[in-house]
């Protein structure tokens, strides 16, 4: 294989963007959780790195906008912005593990008035996993995207979209966050359209018009909250929710409960995601299906948590067992299907009923264990989704009803289909055990009807995801071609789409062998959002 | 659409709202006005000559692609945010610059470029749609 | 007042529902933009009516209702004192403005006389912020509608099959 002397340089990024996380953790892991007394005030200049990873890339778009005309320039632009906003996300990860919560009021308009981007260690976790998701998406749309595609802003789009994912992990505000939904909302509308097929119509009109209503949900939950509030500050929120008692309270968290399970996809408001991430261009479907509905479990922790406090456990019940339902009926709804596409859609809604079980179990170590699932699923369905986009050029069609002999013909991509698939199902050597793991444990922990029933959805999914796989692989990727054939045309892959693949194989694998780098931060998160002491006096100190 | 009235005035219009917008731009900062509502009627005086002479003559005129102007607006917008950290300032803090001109103080700030940054990106997007529109006719 | 204002939200929202449940994409189009506007009107009574009065309050503390003022530019004096204090400014304003901001908090909770004193100005910024959002969204749902009509042939949901299909049955064994 001859090495073209434009890859060099993304792939040398690439390495180094790999290393930093890892080098980042295995520094961090070890001296942190000493409590509120050991945090040392971080330098002025820290509190940029809060904002770096979403400043980034919005620079990073807006380049590739303005200099649209120069199509070889659009994937380089993108490319040093990602790979900049990653290394900032590593050194927010750094700052923060070290020095507790960091904090950056907008324009010096000081809370509770004023827009703070506050970043805990659970946000700086996802920000940094988001940030290392886009890079590598995007060494995988370096390949996948043409001229003509770049020409009609894939970048701008695909920056943005961090950005509004970014934003959403980091702010401070509960309007901002709407406001960050809502940017990585238009930004996912100018890619799901991205190609223009007829099925991608289809699909979008349906993610368009939910969404759209999911968030105009949580928009009518923010109005009535600042109603009887008075106030935005997430921090400032938790102090008057926590003195206020009755209706309101109750509405407003059923509200919020409403429209993050609607953008999380749990099950039986999931129906817009299986019609529509199938649809857009492969590299779309698996950032949509690796970030988006992560945001919803994000913000479902991040509000019925720690905004909501001891109001927030009246909703937990009904958290876990949506998630438990979601758990098992998508995994059944994975199994059903013929199209791997849609087989990986339902295995993400799958994934996030189990994220769900975790929030519903009121523990710190169920909680823990929905972090390190979030952080588990951005990867891997990611690479699931990526992996079945390579399959589908090798072979023309990703398709249960066709057999393709992947097997035999292109060892490699059904090899890590097969690693990335195990990982859904929760099996061993890969990133998803661990999560898995502590999440059956922490249910079988606790007492009463859900407890039980958490520790039996999240086998019994891991059980029908491990057969669905199974079949996908016997069906799709052992049988011999038959004949039949969907009139789609093998377009063949570049060696150069395998380096993505790999970097997330390793990163999947090593997550299962070193399962610390992710599980001590996520302790730490879980903690942070259980007690936000520091976080809480952080912001007060800023007043 | 196009009569001789529309045609002969519609140059004139274009221009007179463009040197509005402007003001209203500018005027922004301590009165009604901004960058949002500028762009708006700037955006509008570049419809006006899209309808009377075609949208072809519209981007020639332009020079620069409508989204090339938003992608020049959103990255002015963002850096006027960032250029606080040379002051040592959280993101988007406004920083004051007053020079005197003639004896006459001219305050420049951040803040103005930022929605020298919205007016540039709303002037893009809308009338890139404009035209867009303009042109499936 | 806002018992009117409430009234008219759930109608708004009644109406919204009703369109949203129907077939046709338009209709389901129109129901989300009525949806829209009745969070925003929904947004804008729960910040607190009042009536003709600035969202500024006095500096004499008077809470008595005042006409809407117009604001005159700064004295040239003003700005000489921000030029002196060029790096303290931002601070210095976002301090003063800070506690504007504190006084109406405690005014709204302390009540209802000094409520009516002021406006709330953050309902407003809130909804011309959403008014946006929702502006450009509802933009772009409509031209998508009007793609997916053209490609599809169909502005019925019911028949908008292409992503789902009927499943066609894989092999049984191996």
């Amino acid at each position: 294989m001859q090495m073209r002397r434009e890859q060099v340089l993304p792939a040398l990024l690439g390495f180094i963007a790999l290393l930093l996380p890892t080098a980042a953790f295995a520094a961090i892991a070890v001296p942190h959780g000493n409590g509120p007394a050991m945090l040392t005030e971080p330098t002025r200049y820290a509190a940029w790195l809060t904002v770096a990873p979403i400043v980034l890339p919005i620079i990073g778009s807006a380049l590739t906008l303005a200099f649209r005309h120069k199509i070889a320039w659009q994937a380089n632009i993108a490319f040093g912005a990602m790979f900049l906003a990653t290394v900032s996300a590593v050194f927010l990860n750094i700052v923060v593990l070290s020095h507790g919560p960091l904090l950056l009021a907008a324009g010096n308009w000081l809370p509770p008035f004023g827009i703070i981007i506050a970043v805990d260690v659970l946000g700086a976790l996802l920000v940094l996993v988001t940030c290392l998701v886009g890079f590598i998406g995007l060494s995988y749309a370096r390949c996948d995207v043409d001229h003509e595609g770049a020409s009609f802003g894939f970048y701008t789009f695909y920056c943005l979209l961090i950005a509004g994912v970014c934003g959403s992990f980091a702010t401070g505000d509960i309007f901002n966050l709407y406001v960050w939904f809502e940017v990585f909302l238009v930004s996912s509308f100018g890619m799901i359209v991205f190609g223009g097929e007829r099925i991608q119509m289809d699909g979008a009109v349906k993610y368009g018009v939910l969404n759209l209503i999911a968030t105009t949900i949580f928009l009518i939950a923010v109005g009535a909250l600042y109603g009887f509030t008075g106030t935005l500050n997430m921090a400032d929120i938790r102090h008057v929710l926590a003195e206020t008692e009755g209706a309101p309270v109750v509405t407003v968290g059923a509200l919020f409960v409403l429209a993050f399970a609607m953008k999380a996809a749990a099950f039986p408001l999931h129906f817009w995601l299986p019609a529509s991430y199938h649809t857009p261009r492969i590299v779309v479907g698996a950032l949509f299906a690796g970030l988006l509905t992560k945001v919803g479990i994000y913000s479902l922790m991040r509000v019925m948590i720690m905004l909501f406090g001891d109001k927030g456990t009246m909703f937990l019940p009904l958290i876990g067992w949506v998630g438990v339902a979601t758990a098992v009926l998508a995994a059944l709804g994975a199994l059903a299907q013929t199209n791997l596409r849609r087989l990986a859609a339902f295995l993400v809604i799958s994934g996030v009923g189990v994220m769900m079980i975790g929030i519903g179990l009121d523990t710190a170590e169920g909680l823990t264990g929905a972090i390190v699932y979030a952080v588990h699923s951005i990867l891997v369905m990611t690479a699931l989704f990526l992996v079945i986009g390579v399959v589908e050029r090798l072979t023309g069609d990703a398709d249960l009803t066709i057999g393709s002999n992947v097997y035999a013909r292109y060892g490699l991509a059904a090899g890590l289909f097969l690693i990335f698939g195990l990982a859904v199902s929760g099996l061993p050597p890969f990133s998803g055990f661990w999560p898995k793991l502590m999440l059956v444990q922490a249910s079988l922990a606790g007492s009463g009807a859900l407890a039980l029933a958490g520790a039996v959805g999240v086998i019994l999914s891991g059980l029908l995801t491990t057969i669905a796989i199974g079949r996908a692989w016997v069906l799709v990727f052992l049988r011999p071609r038959d004949g039949s054939e969907n009139g789609h045309v093998a377009v063949g892959a570049p060696r150069a789409m395998a380096a993505p693949l790999v970097a997330l194989a390793i990163l999947v694998v090593a997550l299962g062998l070193l399962p610390t780098i992710v599980i001590a931060p996520a302790q730490s998160g879980a903690a942070g959002l259980l007690d936000p002491t520091v976080y809480l006096q952080r912001v007060q100190d800023m007043e | 659409m196009s009569t001789l009235i529309f045609r002969t005035v519609a140059p004139y219009l274009s221009a007179l709202m463009i040197l509005f917008s402007v003001f209203v731009l500018l005027r922004g900062h301590n009165e009604p006005g901004g960058g949002f509502i500028g762009g708006l009627i700037a955006a509008s005086a570049i419809a006006i000559y899209g309808i009377a002479y075609g949208v072809e003559t519209v981007r020639r005129a332009m020079y620069i692609h409508p989204n090339s102007l938003a992608g020049f607006g959103l990255l002015i917008g963002a850096l006027s945010g960032v250029a606080a950290i040379f002051a040592g300032e959280p993101l988007f803090t406004g920083l004051w610059w007053i020079p005197v001109v003639g004896g006459v103080e001219i305050p420049l700030s951040t803040v103005m470029t930022f929605d020298i940054g919205v007016y540039l990106v709303v002037v893009g997007s809308l009338s890139s749609i404009a035209l867009t529109l303009e042109e499936t006719d | 007042m806002e018992t009117i204002f409430s009234i008219i939200v759930g109608l708004f929202f009644a109406a919204s529902i009703y369109l949203m449940l129907s077939p046709q994409l338009v209709r389901i189009l129109l129901g989300v933009s009525i949806f829209g506007n009745a969070v925003n009107l929904m947004i804008f009574t729960a910040g607190r009516l009042t009536e003709a009065v600035p969202p500024v309050l006095s500096a004499a503390g008077d809470h008595a209702p005042q006409p809407p003022v117009t604001p005159t530019s700064p004295a040239p004096d003003a700005i000489a004192d921000q030029a002196a204090a060029a790096g303290d400014a931002a601070v210095h304003a976002a301090h003063t403005a800070g506690d504007a901001a504190g006084a109406v908090a405690s005014a709204i909770s302390q009540s209802n006389a000094d409520m009516l004193a002021t406006a709330n100005p953050l309902p407003q910024a809130l909804i011309l912020t959403a008014i946006v959002i929702s502006f450009s969204i509802f933009a772009f749902l409509l031209v998508l509608t009007f793609r997916a009509y053209q490609s599809l042939d169909t502005d019925s949901v019911d028949s908008m099959r292409l992503a789902e299909p009927t499943p066609r049955v894989p092999p049984l064994g191996y």
